[in-house]
């Protein structure tokens, strides 16, 4: 996620969110090749490419875009040109890509790919097993990519349709990361080559129209006819533009410029008449969260104590807060998890319900009756929240002190180790193992806690192929209060009347969630 | 003459070399994490190491100054950290943008406060007081109110223009007329109403002087003592003020490059000052200063030709 990214406020956030990948691990060996349902893999008819230019737009232009180097935000540019060894629908269902099949070995340390035949790259190279391992191990060693694949250790192309991957250790979010930018494949010749930082050659549902593209304002992506799965793809031609500001996108959808903007505001479904558009919100995108990132008490001490971390959870009445903030928007949450994925529990969010003489009685448990001092970082991205989180804490008996701190040196800060407890956003990735790892690491996880229970679920997790392999790490994470999550928000949207929208699990990733009015 | 240009080109460059050495040693010592922002709060140590020497910013703050420093002698500006296109091609493409407001704004300016200064000043009474009454109004009504106004009147509502966008006059003259027009009539506000009163008050200075009544006494028009005595005399002054809109408007088109979605100069140098991407920030210091230097020299090269009497030999 690029730091345009998170300049934003919250649901910018949530419309910019990290398009990487989905589902659990798993094998799947009755998979087919040929055109599928975009939500729900299902195999469709055949139908005519719509002589439509889709209009969309996106807040930061993309980065870097060869295999390995591509760093987040909105994918669609990327995902379009290149395909990936695997395919997300919108409910971020693994179904077949390049790779028809794929299959584990028993041990969940072989991951054996068959990859489909007869396809070619848009500048004419053959794409076979070897074109997918080059991909693979340039995203292996890829400055973006590389660490969310450290757990593969070796990529062979065993003959022209086979690439087998092994791994050091059983890693779940293997197969969501090879749907997505970590899966993607491109034309071997440029692997390695500059161009391709801005001129990526895949094999794609669409090509990167290089005369209709203005690096950085305008990128034009025109259909590959070559593709195999075109039907899924309707629009003959996409238009993405860079519109920094949400007001100038909505003025555009507004003059039938564009055909979706995200909004920050259901109030603003007003300024847009049935008659013309469609309003709607989105899945779950993003999760607003205090992280309690000092759990051994190195800089602020009473953060070690389980008690005080739950206490904080249960000063929020978040359910107020949401209604307040951001009706039909936010949602009370206190899970770090995408509620669609299989690791969220109706139950657990019940863990922490509103409640400050329980919370008061934990913090004098924890030798902390009169409550404590803290100072936390103020950034654009936490000014919304920073008068709730003053008075709940207050209420309690904890003070906070706001240290305003310019964004650009956020990262460096909190990874510094300079603040125990800070307010960041989070983009779900729809994928509970990447959602979870994510929190974990980083600036997220600037102490780089850890514990023997928490290690032993996530090895559970990841060797397990069930929906809820990581509820139990979920679990965990809450019962231990390790973060004060507040709220997730389903952003607002409005598209044209020359559009129909699909409200996908991962947002801004691909073309799929639009199709031509009918 | 020449000796004068070649001077001023001299301190242009110097002011040139000392503003960008300011620019990136300045940037460098804040030290924005660039590598941490394009990979994200989840990355790690190793991976933000890697990035950083991929991208040559481990490398001695001396060396990096100097390797860029080596490329501007060479047309090189260096790539930018995150979207990775040269900074030369990106300010070739987004100039053009961000020149044709300005440009055409820079005309709307002129005409219109050439108009109601020239008027102003012949006529006086009520049409003096009503257009310094315009003049002052435009002057402190916000430009960003205007263009949100005129987006939703012509953009949205009647659809005479897009609201956002920028079409090449190479592509369709009509359509670059279209995308430009609003954004530039929302940066000439400001500049018509200091303009026009700039040239309202040189104007009743030249009309009130001796040589303005010989003109008169000798049976010359009106009109011609305006526009071929007066107003040339009048414009000396009024042309710094008019180099100094020119430039505010360049700095101002950020703000118009927001509301229509432009993809111009400024819109490029604010997302690279916000992400820290330094050969970026470089370039656009570079061109900016550049820009100032020019205008200058511009000004002063028509000044002598405006009014002899400041020509440098």
């Amino acid at each position: 996620m690029k730091i345009s990214t998170h300049l934003r406020v919250a649901t910018a956030v949530v419309a910019a969110c990290l398009a990487l990948s989905a589902c659990s691990g798993g094998t799947n060996d009755d998979t087919t090749s040929g055109a599928t349902d975009p939500v729900t893999g299902a195999a469709t008819s055949s139908a005519p490419a719509v002589d439509y230019t889709l209009h969309l737009s996106m807040q930061a232009p993309p980065s870097n875009l060869s295999i390995g180097n591509y760093s987040g935000g909105d994918t669609t540019i990327f995902l379009s040109v290149y395909d990936t060894i695997l395919h997300k629908d919108l409910e971020a269902a693994i179904q077949p890509g390049l790779a028809e099949k794929w299959e584990y070995n028993a041990d969940m340390t072989k991951l054996t790919l068959t990859i489909r035949q007869g396809i070619k790259f848009t500048n004419g190279e053959a794409l076979d097993a070897q074109a997918v391992a080059a991909s693979l191990k340039a995203s292996c060693a890829g400055s973006s990519t590389a660490e969310n694949l450290k757990s593969i250790s070796s990529v062979d192309a065993t003959d022209a349709s086979t690439v087998v991957i092994t791994l050091s250790k059983p890693d779940a979010a293997l197969i969501p990361l090879l749907g997505g930018i970590h899966g993607a494949v491109g034309a071997p010749s440029l692997l390695s080559d500059e161009s391709s930082q801005l001129k990526p050659i895949g094999s794609g549902a669409y090509i990167l129209d290089e005369a209709g593209s203005t690096p950085g304002s305008v990128y034009l992506l025109k259909k590959n006819p070559d593709f195999y799965n075109a039907d899924l793809y309707p629009f003959a031609t996409v238009e993405e533009r860079v519109i920094a500001d949400n007001t100038a996108a909505q003025n555009a959808v507004k003059a039938g410029q564009l055909d979706y903007s995200g909004l920050p505001s259901m109030d603003l479904f007003s300024q847009f008449p049935a008659a013309d558009f469609t309003t709607g919100n989105n899945r779950p995108g993003a999760i607003g969260i205090l992280f309690l990132a000092d759990r051994e008490g190195k800089v602020v001490p009473a953060l070690a104590h389980q008690e005080v971390r739950q206490a904080i959870n249960l000063a929020f009445d978040r359910a107020t807060i949401a209604a307040k903030l951001g009706p039909g928007i936010m949602n009370p949450t206190v899970q770090v998890v995408n509620p669609a994925g299989g690791a969220w529990g109706d139950d657990i969010n019940a863990t922490y319900n509103y409640n400050v003489d329980k919370a008061k009685s934990l913090l004098a448990t924890a030798g902390f009756a009169d409550g404590f001092a803290i100072t936390m970082p103020s950034t654009v991205m936490s000014t919304q929240f920073e008068p709730i989180i003053t008075q709940s804490l207050a209420d309690i008996g904890i003070t906070v002190t706001w240290e305003s701190v310019p964004f650009q040196d956020f990262y460096t800060k909190v990874f510094g180790g300079n603040y125990g407890m800070y307010f960041m956003y989070n983009g779900f990735v729809g994928n509970d193992a990447l959602d979870i790892n994510a929190v974990m690491g980083g600036a997220f996880n600037p102490f780089y806690s850890s514990t023997p229970e928490l290690q032993d679920l996530m090895d559970k997790a990841n060797t397990s192929t069930s929906a809820d392999a990581f509820k139990g790490v979920n679990k965990y994470l809450v019962d231990q209060a390790w973060f004060a999550p507040i709220v997730y928000m389903t952003p607002a949207y409005v598209i044209s009347n020359n559009v129909t929208y699909t409200p996908p699990v991962i947002t801004a990733a691909s073309v799929l969630p639009w199709a031509p009015a009918k | 003459m020449l000796t004068f240009i070649l001077k001023r080109i001299g301190s242009g460059l110097v002011l040139i070399f000392i503003v960008t050495a300011i620019t990136f040693f300045l940037t460098f010592g804040v030290g924005i994490p660039v590598a941490q922002n394009i990979l994200g709060p989840s990355a790690s140590a190793d991976a933000i190491a890697n990035l950083e020497a991929q991208l040559g910013i481990d490398r001695p703050i001396m060396e990096q100054y100097f390797s860029w420093l080596i490329g501007v002698f060479h047309g090189d500006l260096g790539i930018s950290y995150f979207t990775r296109e040269p900074v030369v091609n990106a300010l070739i493409t987004r100039l053009p943008v961000t020149m044709s407001i300005v440009l055409l704004s820079c005309l709307i300016t002129l005409a219109i406060s050439v108009v109601l200064g020239v008027a102003s000043a012949a006529r006086g009474g009520w049409l003096d007081k009503a257009l310094q009454g315009i003049a002052t109004f435009s002057y402190v009504f916000p430009a960003i109110i205007l263009g949100i106004v005129l987006v939703y009147v012509f953009a949205i509502a009647l659809r005479w223009v897009p609201a956002i966008g920028f079409v090449p006059i190479s592509k369709s003259v009509s359509g670059w007329f279209a995308s430009v027009v609003l954004p530039a009539v929302v940066l000439s506000i400001g500049g018509i109403a200091s303009l026009a009163a700039q040239l309202r008050g040189s104007m009743i200075d030249e009309l009130n002087s001796e040589y303005v009544r010989s003109l008169r006494a000798r049976g010359v028009s009106e009109i011609s003592i305006l526009l071929k005595h007066t107003l040339r005399n009048a414009a000396s002054p009024a042309l710094t003020t008019f180099s100094l809109a020119f430039i505010s408007m360049f700095g101002a088109s950020l703000f118009v490059e927001k509301i229509f979605a432009l993809p111009g100069f400024g819109t490029y140098g604010y997302t690279a000052t916000i992400q820290g991407d330094l050969p970026a920030m470089l370039g656009v210091s570079l061109f900016s200063v550049g820009l100032v230097v020019v205008v200058n020299l511009a000004v002063d090269l028509a000044n002598g030709w405006l009014n002899p009497k400041v020509r440098v030999r």
